[in-house]
């Protein structure tokens, strides 16, 4: 029964750019799993994590500009594999607002590595939160009993400063939309 | 062993679950499309300036070439090229106006649809289904999902061709369209 249900669940898991957009089934998730740790107006946790490309990347190095954090559940899964692409088009737009995305989920870098070659490569950092494990997401306290992430969005301001906090339901992809109303709404 | 046996029944049934979308030859579900509908769209679709939704039966074209895409999709985003082009075959090669294109964005709101046409300069009309309403009328496929379809006489729909997936090669792909399309009845 165990096999099955593995089964189950990955063929449900597949990327919908390879087959159907049908995301995991919500009652098997809770929408929202974890308590937030973080509030607007505090400073985000400082991090240290290893990027795709083998780098050691730092929220604190990214002072002087805006940042899109974006906490994924998990690599391989419909929704997951739907999002970060959209923001890849999209950095441009986040430019404008002098905002850098930076991805993180709690898989570890080869399997990171995979899923980003497959879907065509990513021109903003992905960062595992892999070990000790969702260390990263428990600090924003965006870590799932699960073990996964939420899906989680922080705006953070030039000096660090958290200024938005958008937790979906694991299950849904944000609109485009609020992100840029978010970052219409940043101070000067 | 059971076990094994069990778990590859389940998923032969779960593929044909998925496989039921749409199929070529088959009569297809009319889809009702709302959106922001401008003026160049509506001209191009013959939609009477008036109109704020529409049925695909509704058409002037009795040749409806559909894209169901997603602006998150990256093979969407790949194939963007591809469908320009064929928009252009369609223009230059006397196809209008007994065939038009649309797109329909699953899951994609109405700013992410005009983010998406922005972003790659895209002349085909877009329409969004962020409830995936239209999507799951096709059979909640995967995307790019392509469809020609061929307006009957009595306004329903039929399928002339179905791909699931990206373009591998872009002139047989735009090849085939355009011969579907010259040689229906």
């Amino acid at each position: 029964m165990r096999v099955t249900t593995l089964l189950l669940a990955l063929f449900l898991l597949l990327p919908s750019t390879a087959l159907a957009l049908d995301t995991f089934p919500a009652e098997e998730m809770e929408p929202v799993d974890s308590k937030l740790k973080v509030a607007v107006g505090d400073t985000a946790p400082d991090f240290a994590l290893t990027s795709t490309e083998g780098k050691t990347v730092r929220l604190s190095d990214y002072r002087g500009r805006n940042v899109l954090l974006s906490f994924v559940p998990a690599s391989w899964t419909p929704v997951c594999s739907d999002q970060w692409p959209g923001y890849n088009i999209a950095l441009e737009l986040f430019a404008q607002f002098d905002a850098d995305v930076i991805g993180i989920n709690v898989d570890n870098t080869p399997t990171q590595w995979a899923w980003e070659r497959a879907m065509g490569g990513l021109d903003f950092p992905v960062l595992s939160d892999f070990w000790p494990h969702g260390a990263v997401a428990d600090s924003f306290g965006v870590l799932r009993s699960d073990g996964m992430s939420e899906r989680a969005l922080f705006l953070i301001d030039k000096q660090g400063v958290i200024r938005w906090i958008h937790v979906s339901d694991v299950n849904t992809r944000p609109d485009l939309a609020i992100i840029v109303k978010a970052l219409e709404a940043l101070p000067e | 062993m059971k076990r094994l046996a069990r778990t590859t029944a389940l998923i032969a049934t779960l593929c044909l679950l998925f496989a039921a979308a749409a199929q070529a030859s088959e009569p297809f579900p009319d889809l009702n499309i709302s959106g922001t509908l401008t003026a160049d769209d509506k001209a191009y679709l013959g939609l009477a300036p008036e109109t704020e939704s529409f049925a695909l039966s509704d058409l002037e074209a009795d040749l409806i070439f559909v894209e169901v895409f997603s602006m998150y999709c990256p093979v969407c985003q790949r194939d963007v090229p591809v469908i320009e082009d064929l928009y252009y075959a369609v223009e230059d090669q006397g196809y209008r106006p007994g065939l038009a294109l649309l797109g329909i964005g699953a899951g994609n709101s109405q700013y992410e649809v005009d983010f998406y046409k922005k972003k790659y300069g895209i002349r085909m009309p877009l329409f969004p289904d962020a409830d995936y309403v239209n999507h799951k009328k096709v059979g909640s496929v995967g995307t790019p999902f392509y469809l020609l379809l061929k307006k009957e006489a009595d306004g329903t729909l039929t399928t002339l061709f179905v791909q699931e997936g990206g373009v591998q090669d872009k002139d047989a792909f735009i090849k085939k369209i355009l011969k579907l399309a010259a040689t229906a009845d």
